[in-house]
C-alpha cells in the first residue's frame, strides 16, 4: 500500500492507456452529454470538432478510470476535493488509444486532519500520436503511513 | 440563432433536481471510479465517509445532463438554435460534502463572464458558476464552467 509519504514533490507516473471505441463515445454521450457532435458523425463533422469527438467528461472518467483500475501498486486514497483546472485541449475520436502521466505538484499534511496528507497531481492524456488531448491539476486526499501520526507530526 | 452577444451575465438558471440512487451511485463507479468507498456498501461503512458515497465525477456528469437537457427545453420553446456547446474546459471544481444514496441534488447555472478571444474573433467564452445544493440546504459541489460561443456576425 501506497500512503502520502511515498509521494514526493517531482515525482511522475506513467498510467497505462486504454481503447475508446465509438460505441463508448456515443454510450458515454448518450446518457450524460447528448449533444449532437458527441453522438453522430456527420452532426461532429459540421461542428467546430470537426468530426465525431467524446464528450469532454468521458476524458475525465477514462482518465480516472485508468488511474484506479488495476494499479501497480494501491494508493490509501481518501477521496478528493476538487480539481483546480481541466483543460480540453484536443479530441478525443473513435479508436483512439489514450494513456496518461501524472506528475505531483504539491504534497503537504492536511492542518485541520493531521492523519492525511494533500497531494496535488498534473495529469496529461496522449493519444496514440502523442498529441495532449487533455491536463488535469487535482488533488487527492492519501492517508498518512500509519507509523507517523502517533503525534499528528510525521515521525 | 442565439450568439455570445446574446446572452445575458448574472442570472440563475435552474436546471433540476437528480435523485442518487444506491445502484446508480454503484453502476457508474464500478464503471469510472472503482474506489471501494463508490462501489461497496458494506466496505464503505468502514472507510473515511463512513458509507457509501458518490464518485464526485458522477456528480458532475449529472450536471451536464441537466445542462444539455435544459438548454434543449429552453431553445425548443424559443424555437431558437445557439451558436455553442463546446468548451475548452472547467476551473476551480470543489467537491464540498458527499452525496448519499437517497440525496436529492438541485442544480443551478449562472453565466459570470464573457472573454472576448483575440486569436479567434469569431469565438467568445463564456464561464458560468455552477452549484449543486441537496435536500439540506448544503452545498455540495461547485465549479466555473466555460463555453465557446459564435460572435454575431457583423452587418456589411
Amino acid at each position: 500500500m501506497r500512503y502520502f509519504e511515498d509521494f514526493s514533490i517531482g515525482d511522475t507516473e506513467e498510467i497505462p492507456g486504454r481503447t475508446i471505441s465509438k460505441d463508448e463515445i456515443i454510450s458515454f454521450a448518450s446518457e450524460y452529454d447528448p449533444q449532437p457532435f458527441h453522438l453522430d458523425e456527420d452532426a461532429g463533422e459540421a461542428s467546430i470538432l470537426g468530426g465525431l469527438a467524446a464528450s469532454g467528461w468521458h476524458i475525465c472518467c477514462a482518465l480516472i478510470r485508468m488511474i484506479f483500475e488495476n494499479p501497480a501498486e494501491p494508493t490509501a486514497f481518501l477521496g478528493s476535493p476538487g480539481v483546480d483546472e481541466v483543460r480540453w485541449k484536443k479530441p478525443m475520436r473513435p479508436g483512439d488509444t489514450i494513456r496518461a502521466t501524472s506528475c505531483v505538484l504539491e504534497a503537504r499534511v492536511s492542518k485541520s486532519k493531521p492523519a492525511m496528507g494533500l497531494v496535488k497531481k498534473r495529469c496529461e492524456v496522449f493519444n496514440q500520436d502523442d498529441v495532449l488531448i487533455m491536463t488535469m491539476e487535482t488533488w487527492a486526499m492519501i492517508a498518512r503511513r500509519p507509523d507517523t501520526q502517533t503525534d499528528g507530526r510525521a515521525a | 440563432m442565439i450568439y455570445f452577444e446574446d446572452l445575458p451575465l448574472g442570472i440563475k438558471t435552474d436546471l433540476g433536481t437528480y435523485t442518487f440512487t444506491e445502484d446508480d451511485i454503484i453502476k457508474f463507479a464500478s464503471q469510472w471510479d472503482p474506489q471501494p468507498f463508490h462501489t461497496d456498501a458494506v466496505a464503505a461503512q468502514d472507510s473515511i465517509f463512513g458509507g457509501l458515497v458518490a464518485s464526485g465525477w458522477h456528480v458532475c456528469v449529472i450536471w451536464m445532463k441537466l445542462m444539455v437537457a435544459n438548454r434543449q427545453r429552453h431553445l425548443e420553446k424559443m424555437k431558437q438554435k445557439v451558436a455553442g456547446g463546446i468548451s475548452p474546459g472547467f476551473r476551480e471544481l470543489k467537491w464540498l460534502a458527499p452525496v448519499r444514496p437517497g440525496d436529492t441534488l438541485h442544480y443551478y447555472s449562472t453565466n459570470t463572464e464573457k472573454v472576448e478571444l483575440k486569436s479567434r474573433p469569431a469565438f467568445g467564452i463564456l464561464r458560468s458558476f455552477n452549484e449543486a445544493i441537496n435536500q439540506d440546504g448544503v452545498s455540495v459541489m461547485t465549479f466555473t464552467g466555460q463555453g465557446f460561443m459564435g460572435r454575431r456576425p457583423k452587418k456589411r
